[in-house]
């Protein structure tokens, strides 16, 4: 009787404690979500996914007798083992929907982009530190460290490309933290700034910017990352792509479908098929809290790192052009978030305070730091 | 306000010490693989000129991003006629 019956207990009997943990950490990501609105067009998927990969012998990821793959098997290696087609297509939807404009006129606010990435290679040297403990190898560690670029699809790519064994972990946790940027940012923030710094106003001049420059701007950025990090190209150009898309003028109704239909579609296949590499008997693991901590850690130093950065250009500065150190901390790439955040830590401390056209400058100049950022990791560790 | 940024230091503070402390347990446990913790050391060293490295090169490509953009907002500027 038990073996008439064993083709419907097979299931059951092969349950695991870790995969019941793996069913948890899916419902709970479908929880944030849903109840809680954080990223819910990733989260929810990875989520989903999590539960459909960890059910014992899923036809969603193994292969079965006859060579048929289950499908989100199929979707990661076409979408992402293949070539990374998945993350470099979502950047080209990311492309056409960001407004260069305040970046553009006051080209200043690149360097906050740039220091603002700081938190990625000081958490791949702490990786490093604790590599003894977990097994991580430089791969595995520079991987963790792009946790930092505050940006999904560059932790996706960079962690796939260098082969890490922890992608579904890293995806989990920058996608979590930049979710939580409105509670992590104005932690950070405060523990380096006294009230009467965040109260430093700034003037708003827009510099009026020219169809022409917004045109050649893409351009311009694609080649020189491209010159000085080739490995950044893909991520780079599908990026200013789809903003050059955007800016010409004459091409309305692609640019609307990138960044709307476009973009919706990669987003929902990306976020369950980088599930299919939530497996318990990888995910359930010390290294995966250690990667979550890590995570956190890099987003804090990129705060810090561009509050500093802002502190340390002040003291050149004439007292009536000094820059509120929150506009450095916007320089991460998690956008439009951060600047929202800046905006309304601003406010507080001064409602006639408004930074929020400064912070979104910086905020763009982080996405496009972090794409360099990680380019340069791909061509320091190739 | 002070007191919790205290709080939070001393956190961090501790944390850093753990961390730093922690190959020292790994390495002792894992003496007799000589090759691994030279690996591992390899690595730290490898991760600071990463950092050197690559905050060196984001800095370059935002500052020559900048230069462009300063010309090309000088040259294409509207004419004062």
């Amino acid at each position: 009787m038990s073996e008439f019956l064993s083709f419907i207990t097979n299931g059951v009997m092969a349950l695991d404690w870790k995969i019941l943990v793996m069913w948890a950490i899916g419902a709970l990501l479908i929880f944030l979500a849903i109840k809680k609105d954080m990223e819910p067009a990733l989260l929810l998927p990875m989520g989903f996914g999590a539960i459909l990969v960890n059910i014992p012998m899923s036809g969603a990821v193994e292969t079965t007798e006859t060579g048929v793959q289950g499908i989100l098997q199929w979707l990661f290696d076409v979408g992402i083992a293949a070539s990374e087609a998945m993350p470099l297509l979502l950047f080209i939807g990311i492309g056409a929907m960001i407004d260069f404009g305040p970046l553009l006129s006051n080209p200043a606010l690149l360097l906050f982009g740039a220091a603002a990435q700081f938190g990625i290679f000081m958490t791949i040297t702490l990786a490093t530190i604790i590599a003894p403990v977990f097994g991580f190898d430089m791969a595995d560690a520079a991987s963790i460290g792009i946790i930092g670029a505050a940006d999904g699809p560059t932790s996706i790519l960079v962690s796939q490309v260098l082969g890490s064994k922890y992608v579904g972990a890293i995806a989990v946790a920058a996608y979590s933290y930049m979710a939580l940027v409105p509670i992590v940012q104005p932690f950070a923030i405060k523990l380096v700034t006294t009230k009467k710094e965040r109260t430093i106003h700034m003037k708003y001049s827009p510099a009026s910017v020219s169809k022409t420059t917004r045109i050649i701007f893409p351009i311009a950025v694609t080649i020189i990352a491209g010159l000085v990090a080739p490995d950044s190209v893909a991520l780079v150009g599908c990026l200013m792509f789809g903003n050059l898309i955007r800016e010409c003028g004459n091409l309305d109704s692609l640019s609307q479908t990138a960044s709307t239909a476009f973009s919706n579609i990669i987003t929902l296949l990306l976020g369950i098929t980088i599930a299919s590499t939530m497996k318990a008997e990888n995910f359930v693991d010390w290294s995966t809290l250690a990667i979550m901590a890590l995570g956190l850690v890099a987003f804090v130093f990129d705060t810090i790192a561009g509050v500093f950065f802002a502190k340390v250009l002040n003291i050149f500065l004439p007292k009536n052009k000094k820059i509120n150190p929150m506009v450095g901390a916007a320089g991460i790439s998690a956008f439009p978030m951060s600047s929202r955040v800046i905006q309304k830590m601003a406010l507080k401390e001064d409602n006639q305070n408004h930074l929020l056209m400064h912070a979104a400058g910086a905020n763009v100049a982080g996405q496009i730091g972090s794409v360099v950022a990680g380019g340069l990791v791909l061509s320091l560790l190739s | 306000m002070k007191s919790y940024k205290k709080f939070f230091a001393v956190l961090v503070a501790a944390a850093l010490m753990i961390v730093c402390a922690l190959p020292v347990f790994a390495e002792s446990a894992a003496s007799a693989d000589a090759i691994h913790n030279s690996d591992y050391s390899a690595m730290r060293a490898q991760s600071f000129e990463i950092m050197g490295k690559g905050m060196l090169g984001i800095f370059i490509v935002m500052f020559i991003i900048l230069l462009v953009i300063v010309l090309l907002n000088v040259i294409t500027k509207p004419r004062k006629k």
